[in-house]
């Protein structure tokens, strides 16, 4: 295994432990017939997360750091990661503040015009025909959009 | 009886019924190859009309609509690896994987003609099972549906592709999550924070998505490079893909056999129906190095099961009128509108001719429905040759929608983001994307078939014959797996798509 | 869709031209009946749902019991209301249909263009004062109700061989297969614990028609039932002897618990319970049981509007439901589902509705504590 990737699954796995010694500790207060299975999941679920742990920091004393054909997760993709990501998170926010009908082909068009830098054209084509898209499947389909504050 | 079958098939033909048939075909296929959107939404369009209608007339309408939609959700699940309903998570598994490599079309074909083949054969057991079909559903007690979830979760084991226990981990992560909401026997709720909003859990559509499609969308913007790395010729051959089909006829046979069967129960649920079927069929093969990876025989599998599942859904609706999902739940509403009560007097001579056209509706839906995608499928392939930045934008869009339905709040969507950021740590950690969704479909019916079949036997249902058929079934699983020689751990899946 | 409308719409145009003619004719025949005339024409013009859509909320996924009466009810109603206006359904389903219901208040536009279809569950929850429950039954304004009773009945295997033997020893232990001890298995278990039935509950069971194959295949020995699938497919079991009718649910009429009119064969178990002890069904815990009754037999689908709703609303779904249950054609493809029970309109409606949003602080408080002894829940003090 590789070094980045032990490290990544590391922290996967510590989160995960974290969240299973959560619910083990939450399902105590829950009724018997709603408590054995959560806990049992919990559990379990503590013991797979620390084997893991312990085999990834053996992995990670035994390997030095090399690099080879593979990606490595490391600073730069992370950043893309949380770049696009961001991105997604704008379309939520359009949607909450803005409503489906405006903030859609606000988002879409931002996104292709800054995000993906495409052509003036393409992203304000893209942005429209979709926003027609959707607004004629909403009218005839049990498709809803956001509302937004305008209730558009 | 054969002379009753051909006259109800000849009674199908006339231009009305072929009509509305065709046009519950063309919704269906609309419905599902929208994410979000599925049977249910179609018949609501068409459910209006119903009433009043020739009761043939209406039944082709709707059993066409059913038919079709689980066959054009295959276009996003193998193109864009977006499962638009909960099943097409297990044809995503090999499907994508199948697309990146430029061979879409391929996989497309081999796809709709196993859901082809598995929609007629689910209808012919539908037609045969029905007499018999009341002895075969109270042989499945408690302990029995239990058992079948452990068949069902044993098969991580080889989901997660030699990284055991990280596959665990995720089936156990995923097991957590399905019990967050309202617990299945007292009066609980579980892991809610006092939202409202999880009151009813995470539902299995949003959760595939987060976990096969937002990691995904990541990867793909990153690179900004198109799905297919093969970008000189992706089409497929004339009957490509229907060849690799045939040439499985055994493996064809198994899925839809089990699809059809397990549907027949209720107890089991539609997802993870696909999921055990792609489970054992991984496990079951002699090698299974390429599953995950891009083998056919991992798309035929789901989607014949997928589609001979629906001829097994229909069992429990028509006889005891207790619908297997949300789309026969309005079939049998419009069934009643149009003066059909569902219930065990359908088996009777008398309805036979009823009985009849459903099953034959189903079998001209199927073959109307494969035909269409079958045709269209080098022409929607083209995009898997689309640049990441130029497709994505819209695939989020619709994905962010699709998932808006569920709830139609925001929240839906923020739950989205949290588990698609929590699934591309994961899935680029190595974990196994369909451990986690195995763990996720099948932990309720675990729990609640194990606390009921303890409620009700104590231990003493460990040797009811049906548990112990069924373990004897889960050893061999393990054991066939096992007992063959195994390849070193080959990479995970998770890598491959990390190229 | 839009062909259908067209389609209705020029029906429309010719219905109105045919009023034309007619106010014409009067005309010609006097001056006194071309006014009438021609004021009915002006009403016949312009009904208020004219070129309308009405959006049926339904607080339950697609499938369940309310779903089904949605269905079965958005099409004729469709036809019955003056204007036609096309009626489809929206299913926001959740948190037990209080989602939904609170989404119908709070958020729907109170014009007459939105209207609920509430199920007992929704009306347990009110009653039982559930903390997410954010609407009142009071800010509706109620269109028609939908009692269905149901009957419970248990395998002959049990050795019980008439109703009394409930209360008695059994050949094999009782068990009732259920989902949650809330809900509709509620009013079940009440009226068995209040005639002393030894038995034992299993939860778990995924909805009616899971405990209904549990029963079945003889993980439990009791089982319930509406009455229509009750008469249709338990009742030729009974008349063989593999089944033995026990009781059935009953229906609150003007605060008295009644027998179902469909199944005029089986006791209440209030009645039940005067024959197995000799004294009278009386005092808070009966109370208790005629609330659940109440809220979830004989309610157990009701149509509402929003209690502001425009009077010209109340009066088109008025007429649409008067229109509906008199139509002979509309009233038979209703009277499949309706099990024999006649809607529930005007005063019996409105006597349902108090029975449910004004209950007795006694039976209430009864509830409660029997709710938090028996199957421990916990109430916010």
């Amino acid at each position: 295994m590789k070094t980045a990737q032990a490290r990544l699954s590391l922290a996967v796995a510590a989160l995960t432990l974290v969240v299973m010694v959560y619910a083990g500790y939450e399902a105590r207060g829950f009724r018997d017939a709603s408590m054995w299975f959560p806990t049992l999941v919990a559990i379990l679920g503590t013991i797979t997360a620390l084997v893991i742990i312990v085999m990834d920091l053996r992995t990670l004393r035994r390997d030095h750091p090399e690099e080879d054909g593979e990606e490595r997760v490391d600073a730069g993709t992370l950043r893309a990661f949380a770049l696009w990501m961001g991105w997604f998170a704008g379309l939520l926010v359009l949607l909450v503040a803005l409503g489906g009908v405006i903030g859609v082909p606000i988002w879409l068009f931002a996104f292709l015009r800054f995000g993906s830098r495409l052509s003036l054209s393409f992203s304000l084509g893209g942005a429209v025909v979709t926003t027609a898209l959707l607004l004629l499947l909403s009218a005839t389909l049990d498709f809803h959009l956001p509302p937004g504050p305008f209730g558009l | 009886m054969l002379d009753i079958a051909l006259e109800a098939l000849a009674g199908l033909f006339t231009p009305e019924r072929l009509g509305w048939l065709l046009l519950g075909v063309l919704v269906g296929l609309v419905v599902g190859l929208i994410p979000g959107l599925g049977g249910v939404a179609g018949m609501s369009l068409l459910l209006p009309f119903v009433y009043g209608m020739d009761p043939h007339s209406a039944m082709a309408l709707m059993i066409g609509i059913m038919a079709a939609n689980h066959t054009s959700d295959t276009f996003p699940a193998v193109l864009v690896g977006v499962p638009g309903s909960a099943g097409a998570g297990a044809t995503v598994m090999d499907g994508y994987p199948l697309a990146k490599q430029g061979q879409a079309g391929r996989a497309l074909g081999a796809s709709f003609t196993a859901s082809m083949l598995g929609g007629i054969f689910g209808a012919a057991v539908l037609f045969a099972v029905l007499p018999l079909f009341r002895p075969l559903i109270l042989a499945f007690g408690s302990p029995e549906l239990f058992m079948l979830t452990m068949l069902g979760i044993s098969t991580v084991a080889i989901l997660a592709r030699g990284a055991v226990a990280k596959g665990l981990l995720a089936a156990l992560f995923g097991m957590l999550l399905s019990t967050v909401g309202s617990a299945p026997a007292s009066p609980d709720y579980r892991y809610t924070f006092g939202s409202p909003y999880l009151t009813d859990g995470l539902p299995i559509a949003m959760v595939a998505m987060a976990i096969f499609a937002i990691p995904e969308f990541v990867d793909l913007l990153r690179r900004n490079k198109p799905i297919s790395d093969v970008t000189a010729r992706i089409t497929a051959g004339r009957l490509e893909g229907a060849r690799d089909t045939l040439r499985h006829p055994g493996l064809v046979l198994r899925s839809s056999g089990l699809g059809a069967l397990l549907g027949a129960i209720p107890g089991v649920g539609g997802s993870a129906i696909n999921w055990i079927v792609y489970g054992l069929t991984a496990r079951l093969s002699k090698d299974r190095s390429r599953f995950g990876k891009g083998d056919i025989r991992g798309v035929i599998a789901p989607e014949a099961a997928n589609n001979s599942m629906e001829g097994g859904q229909l069992i429990p609706a028509l006889m005891f009128g207790i619908p297997g999902s949300g789309v026969t739940a309005v079939l049998l509403g419009g069934l009643i509108l149009v003066g059909i009560q569902p219930g065990p007097e359908l088996v009777s001579d008398a309805n036979l001719p009823v009985v009849l056209t459903i099953v034959w509706s189903l079998v001209v839906a199927n073959i109307l429905a494969t035909a269409i995608c079958f045709s269209l499928r080098n022409f929607v392939a083209k995009l898997c040759l689309i640049p990441g930045r130029r497709l994505v934008p819209f695939l989020f869009v619709a994905v962010a929608l699709a998932v808006y339905q569920t709830t139609q709040t925001w929240a839906d969507i923020a739950m989205l983001l949290i588990l698609g950021l929590f699934g591309w740590f994961a899935v680029h950690s190595g974990w196994s994307r369909a451990a986690f969704v195995v763990g996720f479909v099948l932990g309720p019916p675990a729990e609640r078939y194990l606390w009921i079949s303890m409620a009700r036997y104590d231990l003493s249902w460990l040797v009811r014959p049906g548990v112990i058929l069924i373990a004897v079934a889960i050893l061999g699983v393990l054991l066939a797996g096992s007992l063959r020689k195994e390849r070193p751990p080959v990479r995970d899946e998770v890598l491959v798509s990390a190229r | 869709m839009t062909r259908t409308d067209h389609h209705r719409q020029r029906l429309t145009t010719i219905r109105l031209g045919a009023a034309a003619v007619a106010c014409a004719l009067l005309a010609a025949c006097g001056g006194t009946a071309a006014t009438d005339g021609a004021q009915q024409g002006a009403e016949q013009q312009a009904p208020y749902y004219e070129g309308k859509k009405i959006k049926l909320l339904v607080p339950f996924a697609p499938g369940g019991g309310a779903d089904t009466t949605a269905r079965l009810l958005a099409p004729l109603l469709q036809k019955a209301i003056p204007g036609n206006p096309s009626i489809f359904i929206e299913n926001r389903g959740g948190g037990g249909s209080i989602t939904g219901t609170n989404h119908f208040m709070e958020r729907e536009p109170h014009d007459g263009t939105t209207i609920l279809v509430s199920s007992g569950s929704t009306h347990s929850a009110y009653v039982l004062q559930d903390p997410n429950v954010k609407f009142d039954f009071v800010d509706m304004k109620p269109i028609v109700g939908f009692p269905f009773g149901g009957a419970l009945y248990v395998w002959a295997s049990t050795g019980i061989k008439k109703p009394e033997d409930i209360a008695g020893k059994t050949a094999e232990p009782l068990r009732f297969a259920g989902e949650n001890p809330s809900g509709g298995d509620l009013r079940r278990l009440l009226a068995l614990d209040l005639l002393g039935v030894k038995y034992q509950a299993i939860f778990g069971y995924e909805g009616a028609g899971d405990s209904r194959i549990a029963f079945e295949r003889g993980e439990s020995n009791i089982s319930t039932d509406s009455a229509l699938p009750y008469l249709r497919e338990i009742k030729p079991k009974v008349d063989s002897g593999e089944i033995v009718p026990i009781m059935s649910t009953g229906l609150v009429v003007n605060g008295k618990l009644e027998r179902v009119p469909s199944l005029p064969d089986l006791m209440t178990p209030a009645e039940l319970y005067e024959k197995i002890t000799g004294k009278p069904a009386a005092g808070p815990e009966w109370e208790a049981n005629n609330l659940l009754v109440a809220s979830g037999d004989s309610l157990s689908k009701a149509l509402w509007l929003h209690g502001d709703a425009p009077a010209a609303a109340v009066d088109a779904f008025n007429q649409g439901i008067e229109k509906m249950l008199t139509d002979p054609a509309m009233r038979k493809t209703l009277d499949e589902e309706l099990q024999g029970n006649e809607p529930l309109r005007g005063a019996a409606l409105q006597s349902a509705i108090d029975a449910m949003v004004k209950p007795s602080p006694e039976a209430r408080k009864w509830l409660q504590d029997y709710l938090t002894r028996r199957w421990d829940y916990k109430f916010p003090s």
